[in-house]
């Protein structure tokens, strides 16, 4: 199986207000180790704006200050557009997540409260929230509350309790890749059907 | 001897014969039922009217407690707090953020032999919208949470015992929301997505219990708006009007479902969660709204 790259991306912060309580990229040292560790390769964290990232492929992970409609404004179109599908948004409050994702189609989504309990080594029974169809994939289940759920996404439970949050993440960001390019391949499969079908009447196929 | 009424239980709501019938928890001990009389009168009527009695034990300490409640403002308690003091054996990691222009505080709180808590608010300074979003004294499927008390600042809520962890933190938020937006007026308070165990039991109980009263005249009487009340009180502000039940994001569900997801498979808490349960007379098969908002205005004192 292909490995892809997975980014951390920090945002500085834009704003002189938002002074000393700013994350800083220190913050995910182990969570990034650990979630290389897990995935097999080394998730590098990133001290800028997502507007100036370079990062063309794979996952990226954004821990920011204000919201991801402010993050993205400044990003170029062609960005902004197929971006989101690879992004996963970092501490972000669990009253917002939902939103968020539904409204970019996001990856996945770690809460603010969710990390807070990874940080402390709470028992390891819910993980990010991520898309609906890719839980019985990966061995989870959607958490049963109907807040913790919209129409394509909820809290992701896991059925073992072996599995701590950055494991939880790497195998849903595994999933989640393997859909996409399952998606891609029927999405190309369609349009050459599309292609071969549409031709005009007595023309050789 | 106040007019307490026969209060049985309500159609629907279980729980032993004895709860809140005053003739009941007269005969089961009248001299100690008198002397509560005498001392509680109306407060002990109020408490059996809106809160589960199964005992004069209970009663007692229970009004006893209310009694202790700080209810006034405690000159300079919210002024003495400084956010970037430290205190011994506790540290603070406050995290601001924005969310288009509602600025957010969430505080991950490390207290004494290895504690988390975890407690996020918000402030919009265009609607000047306090939001109490989450206050967590222990985290999913932790035993030992936070310690109920700090002793931080020049000033104790409570003379030699401290302040209450829930509010030093809240009043830690507020300032660096105040530090963040340069404002300091606020004038509604909203209580985000209510998922607290007992408010959501009591309330149940209550809606049994007073079906002819609005939620918003029942929700009152609950720990999650007494908590706020506090900190609104030693914050500076009062409550002006009434208070308001939001069901916008509230859902009717079993509650072993929201006890589940906040047990983790702690066994502590499975306990716990088993007690207020016998407390309520409810099982958690018992279908209640949860995850509801509060929301009240306030002014300044």
């Amino acid at each position: 199986m292909s490995v892809i790259p997975i980014t951390l991306v920090v945002e500085p912060t834009p704003d002189s207000t938002l002074s000393q309580w700013v994350v800083k990229p220190e913050r995910y040292k182990r969570f990034a180790a650990e979630l290389g560790q897990y995935a097999g390769i080394t998730v590098p964290i990133v001290h800028e704006h997502l507007s100036s990232t370079q990062i063309r492929d794979g996952f990226v992970i954004l821990s920011s200050s204000v919201s991801l409609s402010e993050s993205l404004k400044k990003c170029d179109n062609a960005l902004k557009e197929e971006l989101p599908r690879r992004l996963i948004l970092l501490e972000i409050s669990r009253q917002k997540a939902l939103d968020e994702l539904e409204r970019y189609k996001l990856a996945a989504v770690v809460d603010s409260l969710r990390f807070a309990e990874w940080m402390a080594g709470a028992p390891p029974v819910f993980g990010p929230y991520g898309r609906r169809d890719l839980a019985s994939l990966m061995g989870a289940n959607c958490a049963s509350l109907p807040f913790l759920g919209s129409d394509n996404y909820c809290l992701l439970e896991n059925k073992t309790s072996t599995r701590d949050l950055p494991h939880f993440l790497a195998d849903y960001l595994q999933a989640y890749a393997q859909a996409m390019q399952n998606s891609s391949m029927l999405e190309k499969m369609l349009r050459a059907h599309i292609a071969t079908t549409d031709k005009p009447t007595g023309m050789p196929s | 001897m106040p007019d307490v009424g026969r209060g049985g239980a309500e159609p629907g709501v279980q729980g032993p014969e004895v709860e809140n019938d005053p003739v009941n928890l007269k005969d089961s001990d009248p001299q100690r039922w008198e002397a509560l009389v005498s001392v509680f009168g109306d407060e002990l009527l109020e408490y059996l009217k809106y809160q589960p009695a199964h005992s004069l034990t209970e009663v007692e300490n229970a009004l006893y407690n209310e009694r202790k409640r700080i209810k006034k403002r405690v000159g300079d308690l919210f002024e003495s707090i400084d956010p970037n003091t430290p205190i011994t054996d506790w540290t603070f990691e406050h995290i601001q953020k924005s969310e288009n222009g509602t600025v957010v505080i969430t505080t991950d709180v490390f207290g004494p032999n290895g504690t988390v808590g975890y407690f996020e608010r918000a402030y919009d300074p265009t609607s000047k919208q306090l939001e109490l979003r989450y206050a967590f004294l222990r985290l999913s499927g932790m035993s030992i949470g936070l310690p109920n008390w700090v002793r931080g600042g020049d000033v104790f809520m409570v003379e030699g015992k401290g302040t209450p962890t829930v509010q030093y933190v809240t009043f830690c938020q507020m300032k660096l929301l105040r530090a963040a937006t340069g404002q300091t007026e606020i004038a509604k308070v909203k209580m985000c997505s209510i998922q607290n165990i007992e408010t959501v039991l009591h309330l149940h109980w209550l809606r049994k219990r007073h079906p002819e009263v609005s939620n918003d005249d029942l929700i009152g009487h609950t720990a999650s708006v007494k908590y706020a009340e506090t900190t609104m009180i030693q914050s500076g502000y009062q409550i002006t009007g009434g208070i308001r039940y939001v069901s916008d994001n509230a859902s009717a569900r079993p509650i072993g479902e929201l006890m589940k997801f906040q047990e983790g498979g702690d066994l502590t808490r499975i306990r716990e969660n088993d007690g207020l349960l016998e407390r309520f007379g409810f099982t958690r098969d018992t279908v209640m709204e949860q995850n509801f908002d509060i929301e009240f205005d306030v002014l300044e004192a």
